[in-house]
């Protein structure tokens, strides 16, 4: 007696007898469906995880532990996912159609047995119940289909209509077999008659009966008619919300009823030992959808036309031998006995080969002789794979040697701090940035990013005073970086491979400008403002340009032919230069330059007059001074040295007088200086070559007077000195010691004791004022003059210096002109920003060999005293890249803006920090992320390595752990503090990494 | 009683699952047998052979990702050779074993993704795809090794390459290469005897050779058919005549035959790289290039045999930094030209499964 029977029974005597009919089954249908219901959900959910873990994946595992409220969740999204209808559909079909489809299935499941009196309707008829029922869901299918009003779901209906009944033939046939041994019809009888379960006794039944159900439940292989692939989504392509999840309940639902048919009629339903009835019920039934997840996992599907061929060559010949050979056995042995395994098993292996090996698809193309090994071997390997461990939990395990990624903004630099090379460069030239260029062998780009603030890298290449090379950071390591040698190279590497076209500046604004003089410091300014626009005119008064590079440096120095050059090519800017144009003479004066429209009057006259030693007989033949020495040299005019030389003073221009000199024909040279030679102002190389070339240097020693026979210079008395306190200067003061005198035997004297400006260009009774020097008296932040619209720059203001100073002097004079052509204020904020450079104690070098600077290859002393071929030979491309790689690249952004020319897509943009002296260095570096491709061209671009070097902007490359675009490690030490620039408000937004992605997180 | 019929033209694709991107098949079907087919492409079109004109030639070499997106290093490597042979750029002996191996590799992983995409054409529901994955997860560790990128690898460089192998590349490139061959093997259990895919693959979408060869096929496909094409053999670019490997080739042409060419090029291209493992030098892998370049005036045309084909870029310099002309020869495109003459007559499934055989990329068909 079933459960329901009992119920009933006990509830008729206390309700009328239609009641207790009633409320027995109307809760036995309740409990069946919310089971029915709960069961499909987790059938859905074993088969994603299933599906997941053969194909080496998860599967759902973030809802719940294990995933296992995945199904609640889906069924949550599914229900409030928008339904749609085509507008060109059949709204009451379309509504209909999961319902028809879903109540069928749902329906079967009123006969099944769910252990010993557990079952709804124990139907005589019950089999024949189920195949009926189940083929309804057929029509749900078509009229899916046939409302979307879309050719895939025609498709996919019609192809489910030929499927259906194809295999609904082999399908109740393969039950015929098992109908013939148990002899009913009822599902509790069938179960009942299994002592032995019939996949053993009916095997052929039971294969048969599998694949057939297979395609009844449209399972993979037979799954046409939703085939993703081909069709789309079939029938329900035009389905979503809950009609579609309908239709996914409806087939899992089916999937579930033929689960628990097959364990009914073959493996002997709730039969089992130990375990309660209902629970061996579901475990068999489990097991068969696992075995059918398992074959979804693995095979491809079969086309439309070897389908049917299949359901009707195949199997529905098999199915009528099965009947055959059980109907013969049946009247052979009738109560079939248990033994008759042995016979059926071999019966069934022997048929399907048989069968297989004269079976065709499609005409005779392919065989399937081997019926099922190759499919078999395919799931053997699936079912290894679902032992394997799944490559989706690698990730987060996995230790790659790569970055992370991360994304957003990031800030480059808090601190205004730069490498000191570039604070120490009165010109401010990016030493840093073309070092760091070198080493990637981009000469030519190196010398224009020198030419970017320094109009003359062949000059500073050769004759600049190198501060940068002071202050370098690795000279507190071994010895500073080859700044001004490296210069050299690549503007060499320039001259050899040739120029480039120079386009001349546009002229953009209707001012002109006078310039007069055209040495560093005027072409400078010159250069500048024509690059702001303004129409310049140089004035200079020798017939050279160049002003002290010209007539001061000698040739074996600084070759004339490249300096001129370089001029040519600030002259191709659009400078004119006019040359004998000596202003102040000829009616060329200030007034007149003003007259002819020249708004503003720059004078970088510069100090090519020489100082006077002021001792008797400075005026005897014989004594030519320093300056005038050079500059005669220079301009060619014939110049008679004489065989023993003293010169006199300490600087650079007495050095190069006496080696000069020494070209010219000189026996001997001596100089003079009054201090020792710590003090001496001269450059250390520069003395070192001098001595090397036999020029004797008497230290502490002063001229005391020129000693003069007929008018000419036969001697020099001079004093031995000894060095007293620190005087202003803060070298310490010479004093002479008495009777000490001693006398040099010369005919030639070159007192070179210091420069003094020519104000020859200044008008009778001019109102500028003049320092006590004898030097322009300007505004200390402006090279302003008391005159207005006249400016002065260079040695003119500071008295004698170096070249660079000039050239820093003359680009702030350009921007100071051009302020006042703008009629701003004049003032120049670079006094007052306080750029602090990058300390040595500040950075790790602990990963830096040491190393020494490269000596630079030199004529051999014999051959260079002998002409004024340069001395200094220049460094080799190897030589150069080897030293430029010693720079430990203290500094931050260069701001040289490679990242932005090299980027395809314009993306990378350097945000300058903004202060109220303007722009003051690099902020950070702005991405458009949304743009950006990440190709790293950027990175490769950087000549500092900056972008490089940092480790968490995935600005492009973020390789080898070492990521992109961080502030900390940016900066060459890490910071202490959190940023006071740091924008917390930015952060939120990047997103967050996800565990997959995060491959440095470990797992311990 | 006669059936009144009608012939229904589908739209397949622009946004179809199997459109390996956005092709898209204009197909007039009587019930499940194809009666004609349009395709249409375009979808996809960047207009990159006209950008390119107005980048450097360096900033290029991003455009060239994004072709055969599955392909990147090989389009890197054609765009480089061809810029290398119009400015006469050496390349270090190193850099050119590097990218032997990052080629290989490179059609390794683009074979895996072509025959797992063609499994999922046949219905398979995503396991051979995903068995696949995991090895080319491998490769495009590698790649993430080397360049950073796991897609979009931009790594190869005027000159040679842009970074040198990391340490750690070469153990881990000998731990794929030893271990690829025994899942080459898996892949073959899975699928090669399987008679779902010889009854869905034999004697389906035969491309004789004789027609293949006048449509300009190259590659797996042209191979498939049974001619013994291939640029590596037939004119050694690069360093391939010091490798020993072989041609595998198919018989019939049909989707069999390609499916087997791939899986068998494999097994090759593991023997090439593993050779180049083992004899590659020490040295420099970039040779010093100006930046901007600026190659001579000039014409040139390089072909290599990337994954899908042969990939061709036709370049011409006016002595600007900026290439007057860039044009590619897309593998993907010729290939796909043969598709209406395999499909029709056949139903749509084979439709899918043809096409997927082919294994083109749209970024590249279109670009």
């Amino acid at each position: 007696m079933s459960v329901l029977e009992q119920f009933h029974d006990w509830l008729a005597v206390y309700v009328p007898d239609w009641a207790a009919y009633l409320i027995p089954g109307v809760v036995g249908i309740a409990i069946l469906f919310a089971f029915v219901m709960v069961v499909v959900m987790y059938f859905i959910y074993i088969e994603r995880r299933g599906l997941g873990r053969f194909q080496i994946r998860q599967g759902p595992n973030r809802a719940g532990p294990q995933g296992i409220l995945q199904p609640i969740a889906d069924a949550i999204k599914i229900l409030l996912k928008e339904d749609i209808i085509p507008a060109r559909g059949d709204r009451l079909v379309h509504w209909l159609a999961p319902v028809v489809t879903f109540v069928p299935a749902l329906m079967i499941f009123a006969v099944i047995p769910w252990g010993h009196g557990a079952i709804l309707a124990d139907l005589n008829i019950g089999i024949l119940y189920i195949v009926a029922i189940s083929s309804l869901g057929v029509v749900g299918v078509f009229m899916a289909g046939w409302s979307s009003s879309n050719k895939y779901s025609l498709l996919g209906a019609m192809r489910d209509i030929a499927q259906m009944v194809s295999y609904e033939v082999p399908l109740v046939l393969s039950i015929v077999g098992v109908l013939m041994v148990t002899g009913s019809l009822s599902m509790v009888s069938i179960v009942e008659a299994q002592s032995v379960p019939f996949i053993l006794l009916q095997p052929l039944a039971f294969i048969i009966f599998f694949i057939a159900a297979l395609a009844e439940i449209n399972r993979s292989p037979f799954d046409l008619l939703e085939a993703e692939s081909e069709i789309v989504a079939g029938f329900h392509t035009e389905y979503s919300g809950m009609k579609f999840g309908l239709f996914m309940f409806a087939e899992y639902t089916h999937a579930f009823a033929v689960c628990c048919i097959l364990t009914t009629l073959f493996l002997s339903g709730w039969k089992g030992p130990l375990l309660p009835a209902a629970l061996w019920f579901m475990i068999k039934a489990v097991l068969v959808f696992v075995g059918l997840v398992w074959i979804r996992s693995t095979l491809p599907r079969l086309r439309v036309d070897q389908l049917m061929e299949f359901a009707w060559k195949f199997l529905f010949p098999l199915a009528l031998v099965n009947i055959f050979v059980t109907g013969v056995e049946i009247i052979i042995w009738p109560a079939f006995p248990w033994w008759l395994i042995f016979v059926n098993i071999p019966i069934a292996a022997i048929l399907i080969v048989l069968w297989s090996s004269m079976f065709r698809v499609h005409g005779e193309k392919v065989s399937l002789r081997h019926f099922g090994w190759g499919i078999a071997k395919g799931l053997a390997l699936t079912l290894r794979h679902l032992f394997r461990h799944p490559i989706t939990v690698q990730y987060p395990e996995q230790r790659l040697t790569v970055s992370k990624r991360a994304r957003g903004q990031r800030f480059v630099r808090d601190e205004r701090k730069r490498a000191p090379c570039v604070l120490a460069c009165p010109a401010s030239v990016d030493a840093q940035g073309y070092v760091a260029m070198i080493t990637q062998g981009r000469f030519i780009e190196a010398v224009e990013l020198i030419r970017d603030t320094n109009p003359f890298p062949v000059v500073c290449g050769r004759v600049c005073t190198h501060p940068c090379e002071k202050a370098c950071n690795r000279g507190c390591m071994d010895q500073p970086v080859s700044i001004r040698d490296l210069k050299r190279f690549i503007t060499d590497y320039e001259m050899s491979v040739g120029r480039g076209e120079i386009a001349p500046y546009p002229r953009t604004r209707e001012e002109m400008v006078a310039i007069v003089g055209s040495g560093p410091g005027g072409l400078t300014a010159a250069r500048d403002l024509a690059r702001m626009g303004y129409g310049v005119t140089v004035f200079e008064a020798l017939p050279m340009a160049g002003g002290m590079m010209a007539v001061g440096i000698p040739e074996y120095r600084l070759p004339k032919a490249v300096l001129q050059k370089e001029i040519e090519g600030i002259e191709r800017l659009g400078v004119e230069i006019r040359l004998n144009s000596p202003v102040g003479k000829n009616g060329l004066t200030l007034e007149s330059l003003q007259q002819q429209g020249y708004e503003a009057i720059l004078l970088a006259i510069g100090a090519h007059d020489s100082m006077k030693l002021d001792i008797p007989g400075e005026d005897l033949e014989g004594v030519y001074h320093g300056v005038s020495f050079l500059r005669d040299v220079s301009l060619g005019k014939p110049v008679k040295v004489g065989n023993k030389i003293a010169i006199v003073g300490g600087g650079n221009v007495a050095i190069d007088a006496a080696r000069t000199a020494l070209r010219l024909g000189a026996k001997e040279v001596f100089i003079v200086y009054r201090r020792s030679r710590q003090e001496m102002p001269a450059d250390e190389e520069e003395i070192e070559d001098a001595e090397a070339e036999d020029v004797k240097i008497h230290y502490l020693a002063a001229p005391v007077r020129v000693l003069g026979e007929g008018g000419k210079v036969v001697g020099l008395e001079c004093i031995r000195m000894e060095l007293g306190e620190p005087d202003a200067s803060g070298r310490r003061r010479p004093i002479p010691v008495e009777g000490s005198e001693f006398a040099l035997d010369i005919d030639m004297l070159i007192p070179a004791i210091g420069q003094a400006t020519d104000l020859t260009c200044l008008p009778e009774g001019h109102t500028v004022n003049i320092t006590r020097r004898g030097t322009f008296d300007v505004d200390p932040l402006s090279p302003v003059t008391n005159m207005p619209g006249v400016f002065a720059c260079g040695d003119a203001v500071s008295g004698p210096a170096t070249v660079v100073e000039a050239i820093g002097a003359g680009a702030k004079a350009a921007v100071a002109i051009d302020r006042y052509l703008r009629g701003e204020e004049i003032e120049l904020a670079e006094e007052v920003m306080p750029l602090k450079e990058v300390a040595f104690e500040d950075m790790d070098i602990s990963d830096v060999e040491k190393g020494e600077r490269p000596k630079m290859p030199h004529l051999s002393v014999r051959d260079s005293v002998r002409g004024f071929e340069e001395v200094n030979l220049g460094f080799s491309a190897e030589t150069a890249i080897a030293e430029a790689n010693r720079c430990l690249n203290c500094g931050f952004c260069a701001w040289c803006r490679q990242c932005e020319d090299a980027c395809p897509y314009g993306v990378i943009k350097i945000v300058p920090q903004q202060t109220p002296e303007g722009e003051t260095g690099v902020e950070r570096f702005d991405i458009d992320l949304g743009e950006c491709i990440f190709c790293g061209l950027c990175i490769e671009a950087c000549p500092a390595h900056r972008l490089y070097l940092t480790r968490i902007y995935e600005a492009a490359t973020y390789r080898r752990g070492e990521l992109l675009l961080d502030k900390e490690s940016l900066m060459p030490f890490p910071a202490a503090q959190p940023s006071a620039y740091a924008r917390p408000e930015i952060e939120p937004a990047l997103p967050k990494q996800s565990l997959l992605l995060d491959r440095n997180r470990s797992v311990e | 009683m006669t059936l009144d019929t009608e012939q229904v033209v589908i739209n397949m694709g622009p946004q179809h699952p199997s459109t390996h991107g956005v092709f898209r098949m204009r197909v007039t079907f009587d019930g499940e047998v194809i009666l004609d087919m349009e395709p249409v492409f375009g979808y996809l079109h960047r207009g990159i052979e006209k950008l390119a004109e107005h980048k450097t030639y360096l900033q290029n070499m991003p455009y060239t990702d994004r072709l055969d997106y599955l392909a990147s290093m090989s389009n890197n490597m054609a765009y480089a050779m061809a810029v290398e042979k119009l400015a006469g750029i050496e390349v270090p002996e190193r850099a050119e074993y590097i990218r032997i191996i990052m080629a290989e590799l490179m059609r390794i992983s683009s074979h895996l993704v072509g025959v797992g995409a063609l499994f999922n054409d046949m219905g398979a529901f995503m396991t051979p795809f995903l068995y696949m994955y995991r090895e080319r997860e491998k490769i495009l560790d590698l790649f993430e090794m080397v360049c950073g990128q796991r897609l979009t690898y931009n790594y190869m460089r005027f000159g040679g390459v842009s970074h040198d192998l990391p340490e750690e590349f070469i153990p881990t490139l000998k731990r794929f290469i030893d271990e690829m061959p025994g899942y080459i093997d898996e892949y073959d259990q899975l699928l090669a005897e399987n008679e779902i895919v010889l009854a869905r693959s034999k004697g389906v979408g035969i491309l004789p050779a004789d027609k293949a060869i006048n449509a300009s096929v190259s590659g797996p496909v042209l191979r498939g058919s049974g001619v013994k094409w291939d640029l590596r053999k037939m004119d050694p670019y690069s360093i391939y005549d010091r490798f020993d490997f072989e041609i595998p080739t198919g018989t019939v042409g049909d989707v069999y035959d390609r499916y087997r060419v791939r899986v068998e090029e494999m097994r090759q291209s593991v023997r090439i790289v593993r050779q180049a493992m083992e004899q590659i030098p020490a040295g420099e892998v970039r040779t010093r290039v100006p930046t901007p370049l600026k190659p001579p005036p000039g014409e040139t045309y390089v072909s290599i045999e990337a994954p899908k084909g042969e990939l061709g870029f036709y370049l011409v310099s006016d002595g600007s930094a900026k290439p007057y002309r860039f044009k590619i020869r897309a593998p993907s495109l010729l290939n796909l030209t043969v598709l209406r003459d395999l499909v029709v007559g056949w139903k749509l499934a084979d439709a899918i499964v043809t096409f997927g055989s082919i294994d083109v990329c749209m970024g590249e068909v279109d670009r």
